[in-house]
């Protein structure tokens, strides 16, 4: 009995050591504010003294005066996509920045023309470090002065209207359509536009091609002067409930915030009422249960 | 202990799913890598490839394009090492770039001016096209040189046959060679021009046409006098057409009289620059077509005059949108021209929104667009050009930014929950009177939304639901939204108290079971034996009376009273002795044989004791009385009666 009652113990004690690892041990996710690794964007919470928000609900009532980014790894819900809509009519700036994930779902519902390709762009004469990292050029006259941007295994936007074009790449870059790395004639050749800006209702949406330009280890060329430059003087907010949570840390993270979010419900709160009596009551119910 | 541990899984995995949320597919993995770790690379073909585009262009005579290509070539990553065979490549190309384009104007312009008779100039600019391409000719072994000097340093030319850096090598050769062929047809092309103009030239009479403007130098809107004479060999040229014309889009078309001569007044327009050409033209038609030569007279410069307007104006460095801004300045003018009911134009990154007439100095209030984003932007004042006072315009920033609004709020300091967050308070700015704004309450992630009433005021009530998470200190926050286009959203912060009710009730029944439980072990630690299993001491067990109620601990001590009985009355009857290391069931077994016919009995006996001793379960009644009557059976067998 001891011994089991001392396993048990045990078992509790390493189990709760756990969880507090767990929740203190910075996040490795990609784009996670807490991340100061290389993927992270710990560097840019810092730079932009931005506020990471966990649900579109936390989205101000009056955003004129914010700039939210929105990396659209996660499917969107219609009433966030309403949100984002709602956010944008009523003046925020909503800068979307995305390659191969649901950003053509959010345009869409925005009735943006806008599109990302979700095809790779590569560029083998103008870049950053290979041909995974074209360099692209400022070409609105918002932006004109800035250095180029560097861009990570980026994709191309379409169906840009001109007037809205901010960023392009080279005349060398190409849609690699065969994924051989390689410019062949079937490949769409640049230049491409990377990034578009537009109004809608009374605000501002700004399409970005990449959203790995936020990274810690991105902060190269124009990439952080150009958010500067559309951030303006805006709260800068960054949504982390439609990042890719795939890591097991993530997922541990994700795990404790639900048994704490489900503890404090009623239902919730009675398993915990439940739990705590039914220790002390167990000897009653036993003994009632043996006169039985 | 394992129905407890099942229970506590169950209540874990009821608390966690409903809100653990769906798994939902999406891509695995953001496409991205470290770029530290991502290595550089020199990638030959495209390089080659590149070049052997601009050739293409070249060769499909787009030198417009050829250049961009080149010069964003130029501002390419250059492989290392190789930035010198470079360049010598990119001014061969350049040379051919500015050779091409000047042989596709000359290629272009000779028709419409052999069509025109206009010999002179046709032969002028087949002489320089000429001289251009056998210039170009001359390059091809340069530029050959530079493209493969590229290709070796890129290991091009030692690539193996059919890899894809030689295969783009050998285009680029190839179109060099393609290049050389293009050169040699257009001088073959020339060749043939020049026939046409030699033919032209001996078929045609030579025409002259003089032009002489009555000033060099004249004042915006003002006729200026344009004369000449048109002659063939020192013969005039009568009835014909001629045109003045000028680099400032303005022609006038006259007929030359009886002597050839003709005289025409051209009226300056109002372009207000420095200067502009005039030249006349006589185009052969009808029978002349046949019988002279077009010609251009020599080109006249005319100086241009005009006002100049200057114009000073000053605005507030911050501004905010749809709120009236002051723009005050003044306009100057040169000489004695009187400068008033001026056009005034106000534009904000180049889209007008306000305008009026002004004079010399002027104050103009405008409302700035109300749906003008906060940021920097340029703000752009202009006046119209008036008759020969030519316009003038300042640009500078101006910053626009919402004003602030003020939230006050009075807050309770302790609020209960379940219950209600009532908040009431006042918004103001700055920047005037509002109307009523929205304003959005919000505590955690609950919040609730209302307007403010004139004067800025407002009242709200936010539920505050059953939830054992809102406790303690908490910060409660009002958004005030003004709909006014120049007014921030304002916000305030409280802090208040939460007291649970219900986290207060489970707090109190954790007490009281941890209480509970306190004194069940003090208790069980009062009346229970020892936990070693020891040889129970006799207890002397004292008759009961069935109307007193016993509790289940006092069961047990009977239990183990009448074993300990028993076995006093075995020791003394076998003679043995019970060492502290033998355990009830092992004592059993020793005795057994010399117990005979009472070992039954004592076997029943030691049985009991051992679920006294050790089972967790509580003893009843039935069982006490069954160990005290076993005993007394064993007691009375083994010495002849009750102990």
């Amino acid at each position: 009995m001891a011994l089991r009652n001392l396993l048990l113990a045990v078992a509790l004690a390493m189990t709760a050591l756990l969880a507090v690892v767990v929740w203190r041990y910075p996040s490795p996710g990609d784009f996670l504010s807490d991340n100061p690794s290389w993927n992270g964007m710990s560097d840019f919470i810092e730079e932009f003294h931005a506020r990471p928000i966990k649900s579109l609900r936390d989205l101000p009532p009056a955003p004129a005066d914010t700039m939210l980014i929105v990396v659209p790894y996660e499917r969107f819900a219609q009433d966030e996509l309403a949100s984002l809509d709602s956010f944008l009519r009523r003046g925020g700036t909503l800068l979307l920045m995305d390659d191969y994930g649901y950003g053509n779902e959010v345009l869409s519902y925005l009735g943006a023309p806008v599109r990302f390709s979700g095809q790779p762009l590569l560029d083998p004469l103008y870049t950053y470090r290979n041909e995974q990292f074209p360099r692209v050029q400022n070409v609105d006259a918002s932006v004109q002065d800035l250095a180029d941007l560097a861009l990570n295994h980026a994709t191309a936007l379409a169906d840009v209207p001109a007037e809205a074009t901010l960023v392009t790449s080279s005349s060398f870059s190409f849609l690699d359509l065969d994924g051989n790395g390689n410019w062949d004639p079937d490949d769409s050749r640049g230049p491409f536009p990377v990034a578009a800006r537009q109004r809608v209702g009374d605000g501002s949406l700004v399409v970005v091609a990449d959203p790995s330009i936020v990274i810690n280890s991105m902060n190269v060329g124009g990439n952080y002067a150009f958010i500067k430059v559309m951030q303006g003087e805006r709260q800068v907010l960054v949504d982390e409930s439609h990042l890719p949570r795939d890591q097991s840390v993530d997922l541990g993270h994700a795990m404790l915030k639900a048994v704490r979010r489900g503890l404090a419900t009623p239902i919730g709160g009675v398993g915990l009422v439940f739990a705590v009596l039914l220790p002390a009551l167990w000897p009653i119910l036993r003994y009632q249960g043996g006169k039985r | 202990m394992r129905l407890r541990l099942a229970l506590l899984a169950l209540f874990l995995l009821l608390a966690v799913s409903p809100f653990a949320g769906p798994i939902r597919a999406g891509p695995a993995h953001p496409p991205h890598e470290d770029p530290k770790l991502a290595l550089s690379r020199r990638d030959a073909y495209h390089w080659i490839a590149y070049y052997g585009e601009v050739l293409d262009l070249l060769l499909a005579q787009d030198p417009d394009a050829a250049r961009a290509l080149l010069e964003e070539l130029g501002r390419s990553n250059l492989p290392l090492g190789l930035e010198d065979r470079l360049r010598r490549l990119d001014s061969s190309l350049l040379l051919a770039v500015d050779g091409i384009k000047v042989v596709q104007e000359a290629v272009e312009a000779i028709p419409g001016l052999l069509e025109s008779n206009r010999v002179a100039e046709a032969t002028q600019r087949f002489q320089s096209a000429r001289v251009t391409l056998l210039d170009l000719e001359s390059q091809i072994p340069n530029l050959s040189a530079a493209a493969a000097a590229v290709a070796e340093g890129l290991g091009a030319t030692r690539a193996p046959p059919g890899t894809r850096q030689r295969e783009a090598f050998e285009a680029v050769a190839d179109r060099t060679s393609q290049l050389l062929t293009q050169y040699q047809e257009g001088l073959r092309y020339l060749d043939g021009v020049r026939d046409a103009v030699q033919a032209l030239e001996v078929s045609l009479r030579p025409a002259t046409l003089g032009m002489v403007v009555d000033r060099d130098s004249a004042l915006v809107g003002e006729a200026i006098e344009v004369s000449g004479q048109l002659t063939s060999r020192d013969e005039p040229l009568p009835g014909r057409r001629v045109v003045v014309a000028s680099s400032l889009n303005v022609s006038v078309p006259t007929t030359t009289a009886e002597d050839g001569s003709f005289r025409v007044a051209l009226s300056v327009p109002y372009a207000y620059v420095t200067s502009f050409t005039l030249w006349t033209l006589y185009v052969p038609e009808g029978q002349d077509a046949t019988e002279y030569q077009g010609v251009a007279s020599a080109k006249v410069l005319v100086n241009l005059r005009f006002f100049r307007t200057s114009l000073e104006a000053s605005w507030p460095r911050q501004a905010h949108p749809g709120k009236p801004m002051l723009v005050v300045g003044k306009l100057v003018g040169q000489g004695e021209v009187q400068l008033s009911s001026r056009r005034l134009r106000l534009l904000l990154d180049g889209r007008p929104f306000a305008e009026g007439t002004v004079d010399s100095d002027f104050q103009v209030e405008a409302v700035l667009p109300a749906d003008a984003l906060p940021g920097s932007h340029r703000l752009k004042v202009e006046v119209d050009p008036d008759f020969a006072s030519s316009g003038a315009s300042v640009e500078n920033d101006l910053d626009l930014e919402l004003l602030p609004t003020g939230v006050q709020v009075g807050w309770p300091r302790v609020v209960l929950a379940p219950g209600k967050l009532r908040v009431s308070g006042a918004v103001s700015s700055p920047g005037g009177a509002l109307g009523p704004a929205d304003i959005r309450v919000s505590l955690d992630n609950r919040s609730v939304d209302s307007q403010s009433a004139a004067g800025g005021k407002f009242a709200s009530e936010l539920p505050l639901p059953w939830s054992l998470a809102l406790f303690g200190p908490h910060v409660a926050r009002v958004v005030a939204d003004p709909n006014e286009p120049w007014a921030a959203s304002g916000a305030g912060e409280g802090s208040l108290f939460v007291v649970n009710l219900a986290d207060v009730g489970l707090f109190l029944v954790a007490a009281a079971t941890l209480v509970g439980l306190a004194m069940r072990k003090r208790m069980r630690v009062a009346v229970a034996p020892a936990s070693t299993p020891a040889m129970p001491a006799p207890v002397r067990v004292e008759p009961h009376t069935a109307s007193v109620p016993q509790r289940p601990l006092d069961f047990r001590s009977r239990v183990l009273g009448a074993y300990a009985e028993g076995t006093e009355a075995a020791l003394r009857y076998t003679g043995r002795q019970m060492a502290p290391n033998v355990t009830l069931r092992g004592f059993l077994r020793e005795a057994r044989p010399a117990l005979g016919g009472t070992g039954n009995a004592y076997a029943e006996l030691t049985l009991a004791g051992e679920v006294a001793l050790y089972s967790p379960a509580d003893l009843s009644e039935e069982q006490a009385i069954r160990a005290e009557h076993v005993a007394h059976q064993v007691v009375e067998a083994l010495t002849g009666g009750p102990a």
